[in-house]
């Protein structure tokens, strides 16, 4: 089910319905429960088995892991879990990967092996809540916090609706004492969360669907090479798509949740206001950048091992970063841009961050233009269908581009971008030392009445097709 | 060390600004609803109008399924778009005496929707194939052809659920037609500069009908009239396609020969379950009408595949009442009550080549259908 639809307006109406009846707390999380399950089978209904699976299985292996002393043991233990939640998403996820590219190594040694095609639906969200419930076990596991007490609480820690197939990515440390606890909507709460998904809704369905996407479709669907104009533009375009169709599904998210009660954590700051790669990761997928930070970069030891080690930490915790996106080179390519980036950066920090000059207004918003620049060469490899599309749009990006390149873009989509692109990078700019909710409580009120009312009719006759969200895929 | 189960001390609760938020939200909600209303207005000012359904995948696939259950059908009408707006279904009902099942698809082939039926059901029946010059022997799945089937092979329930709902609002309110969204009028409404190479915008199609129950479609008041704005629009579209750049005669052939193979086997396997298919060569005029005569379309093209099919067969410009009496203000589709005339003149005419073919009246033929197909 997916936010921008009628199914997810009526789902969402009873949900709030018994949510807010006279009724017990373990009865409204059984109603939660049943209701997440619900969210996730409309869509495909056997893939329910996998969340059951992973549920169970990190349930009863944290408890084990707890209760064991012997290091040997709990590493063994941890291994199981890990083989489990991992297995499946191996399967799922990178299987068709992994025999294709097995079956290319295996053509440069001469041999021809042909397996039969291996058709794999990939299971909505299973990236998303596979990292969620691993953080359970590997939290307990480093002696981090103790097993829940409630199975209850656990399945919907790991089930919860309004952030299981796209995050925010939930550490169980947050979420799963609410659970534990009676918790509805105040008032004030309830109308904020609605606001916030008014303000998804918007990002997803107008902002990425209606005005960015159809440029964005026609330039990288283009079968030919694109002129430097159009080739900026589409990227430029892209840049804005996926940010507004993924932060506005993590704000439709936290909104959602919130009219029930339940604080989800923030997981985009204007990441296109950010100075540097280092601030772009703290302000982009904030609950994935700390994951992998916490559960990856710094299990691998971080930068506590010395320069060396430390850039192939950052490098191996970007481009497994990067595989978590999707079982292609292409994404692996991007994490590795990101990678050498944030290596460079370091590098270059450690050398000359002490210069007078980095401190400088003027210094520090041409390095936000240039990291927001160097950002969209990265989401090229992103968004490319093949690396060949991809190669056509750099080389056009940088002047290269043949004298009979394709202008697929008419003068109405060039205007959208231009307008879109601008204003969203200047929001970030203004926006980067502040959050949504300080900016918020600043606004007049009859502003506020206005830009509400605005994007939810906008989103009500943009109505588009009820896309899928982008990061639905990962 | 922090517990998962008993400590909220690990919570980061999100802080509220300090707004009134529910007053704020009531009357943004109160702004919305006359907004809409406003909207709701200038759609059918604009000839938009409730009971109109978007013709979606999943319409043609709740068609389809209708084979897949117990049923009495006996007539499916299996064409491009032309099929689709040329048929009344009330008209043909009336006259056969059963009701066809309309699975024409814009801009498709009918090859698709005959395999569909032939290889996936068990139907009995008689099978009426529109053709549509170029686009009959198109071997792709076309405009429409893949996101039908896909719809009709798997719908996750969230879909269909979905469907349903919009269908029920669809009955009441106009402006959620997809042809009224906010960034389509935005494109065929906003004049700029044309960038030389660019996809040009006002040739794009247009809202081209509306779609009523069992898939009845009529042509949209606006198209029908051959000054309009909306009716420019469509011809823009076709013209587009006329002008790319024709296939090699190799091409050509190849596409002739897989379609005469395909068709052949799909008739001779619904003809030993004692169906069969009737082709009909639909009506075209102005820029469709001038392309088809310079190509010789009918005898390169449609001859030789009924020759070599061997169905019953009507080819429309043999009978002034199936063209030159009727009105098709964009080249292509018939207007609603050309619609009516065609519906009327086809049927005697499908009864006679018929019989003619098969030596049995199509009338005793359609009685004898076996009722209850199902898959």
């Amino acid at each position: 089910m997916i936010f921008n639809s009628l199914t997810f307006v009526v789902f969402f109406a009873v949900v709030v319905g018994l949510h807010y009846l006279p009724l017990n707390w373990k009865i409204k999380k059984t109603n939660l429960l049943v209701a997440s399950y619900l969210f996730y089978a409309v869509w495909n209904p056997p893939f329910v088995i996998l969340i059951w699976i992973s549920t169970v299985v990190d349930w009863k292996v944290a408890q084990w892991i707890h209760a064991e002393d012997r290091q040997s043991q709990r590493r063994m233990l941890l291994m199981l879990s890990l083989m489990t939640n991992l297995g499946i998403l191996g399967y799922f996820k990178y299987g068709e990967f992994l025999l294709e590219n097995w079956q290319s190594l295996m053509l440069t040694v001469g041999i021809d092996y042909q397996v039969p095609s291996w058709s794999i639906i990939l299971p909505v969200g299973i990236s998303f809540y596979t990292f969620q419930t691993l953080s359970y076990t590997l939290d307990i596991y480093f002696r981090r916090s103790t097993p829940a007490k409630s199975l209850l609480d656990f399945s919907l820690f790991v089930t919860f609706f309004p952030q299981l197939v796209a995050g925010p990515i939930v550490r169980p440390t947050q979420l799963i004492p609410q659970f534990a606890q009676p918790h509805v909507a105040n008032t004030q709460q309830f109308f904020w969360g609605i606001a916030l998904v008014i303000l998804g809704l918007f990002q997803k369905v107008v902002i990425a669907d209606g005005l960015l996407a159809p440029s964005v479709d026609a330039v990288y669907g283009a079968e030919t090479a694109v002129s430097g104009l159009d080739a900026w533009m589409g990227t430029l375009a892209f840049s804005g798509q996926i940010f507004s169709d993924f932060a506005g599904y993590s704000t439709t998210a936290i909104g959602v949740a919130l009219c029930l009660g339940f604080s989800l954590p923030t997981n985009f700051n204007s990441p296109y206001g950010a100075v540097g790669f280092s601030d772009f990761w703290r302000r982009w997928h904030i609950t994935l950048s700390t994951w992998l930070r916490d559960y990856l970069y710094i299990p691998l030891g971080g930068n506590r091992s010395g320069n060396r080690r430390t850039y192939i930490n950052l490098m191996l915790t970007m481009l497994l970063g990067g595989l978590w996106h999707g079982a292609s080179w292409s994404f692996v390519v991007w994490g590795g841009l990101h990678g050498s980036f944030l290596a460079v950066e370091r590098w270059l920090t450690a050398r000359y961050g002490d210069m007078q000059i980095v401190s400088q207004a003027w210094f520090r918003l041409l390095m936000a233009l240039l990291t927001y620049l160097l950002v969209n060469l990265t989401w090229v490899f992103f968004r490319a269908p093949d690396f060949g599309t991809a190669w056509r749009i750099i080389t056009s990006m940088f002047g290269f581009a043949p004298s009979d390149a394709a202008t697929p873009l008419p003068t109405l989509y060039l205007v959208e971008v231009a307008l879109a692109i601008g204003g969203l990078v200047t929001a970030h700019w203004l926006m980067r030392d502040t959050n949504i909710e300080q900016v918020a409580a600043k606004l007049p009120r009859w502003l506020l009445v206005l830009m509400l009312a605005g994007m939810a009719f906008l989103v009500i006759i943009t109505q588009g097709s009820g896309n899928a969200f982008i990061y639905f895929q990962f | 060390m922090p517990s998962s189960t008993s400590s909220s001390e690990m919570v980061d609760y999100r802080s509220v600004p300090q707004q009134p938020w529910k007053p704020l939200i009531l009357i943004a909600t109160g702004l919305v609803v006359v907004a809409i209303i406003g909207w709701e207005l200038l759609a059918r000012e604009m000839h938009f109008i409730p009971g109109a359904y978007n013709d979606t995948g999943a319409t043609w696939a709740a068609e389809r399924r209708k084979l897949d259950v117990p049923n009495d059908i006996k007539v499916i009408l299996a064409g491009s778009s032309r099929l689709l707006w040329a048929a009344d279904l009330d008209i043909f009902e009336n006259e056969l005496g059963t009701r066809p099942l309309q699975l024409a698809l814009p801009g498709t082939s009918p090859r698709l929707i005959v395999k569909s039926v032939v290889e996936a059901s068990d139907f009995a029946g008689l099978i009426v194939v529109g053709f549509t010059t170029r686009l009959f022997f198109d071997p792709t799945e076309g405009f429409a052809g893949g996101k039908s089937l896909e719809a009709y092979e798997w719908e996750s329930p969230s879909s269909q659920f979905g469907n349903l709902l919009y269908a029920g609002l669809e009955d009441h309110i106009a402006f959620i037609d997809s042809n009224f969204s906010l960034f389509y009028l935005l494109e065929i409404y906003t004049h700029l500069p044309v960038r030389e190479g660019s996809k040009d915008l006002l040739a794009s199609g247009g809202k081209l009908g509306n779609v009523y129950a069992d898939r009845q479609t009529d042509m949209w008041l606006p198209v029908e009239d051959r000054d309009s704005y909306q009716n420019q629009l469509t011809r823009n579209f076709w013209d587009e396609g006329l002008n790319e750049a024709p296939p090699s005669n190799e091409e050509i052939r190849e596409k002739f020969d897989t379609s005469v193979k395909d068709f052949s086997a799909m008739l001779e396997t619904l003809r030993a379950r004692g169906g069969d298919m009737l082709f009909i060569r639909m009506p075209s005029d102005g820029n469709y009408l001038a392309r088809d005569l310079k190509d010789e379309a009918r005898t390169r093209q449609w001859q030789p595949f009924i020759e070599a099919v061997g169905a019953p067969n009507i080819h429309s410009h043999d009978y002034p009442q199936l063209s030159t009496d009727l009105d098709i203000p964009e080249w292509s589709h018939l207007s609603r009550a050309s619609q009516d005339l065609w519906s009327h003149a086809a049927v005697p005419l499908m009864r006679a080549e018929f019989e003619q073919n098969r030596g049995q009246p199509l009338q005793d033929y359609l009685d004898g259908v076996n009722e209850g197909n199902s898959k």
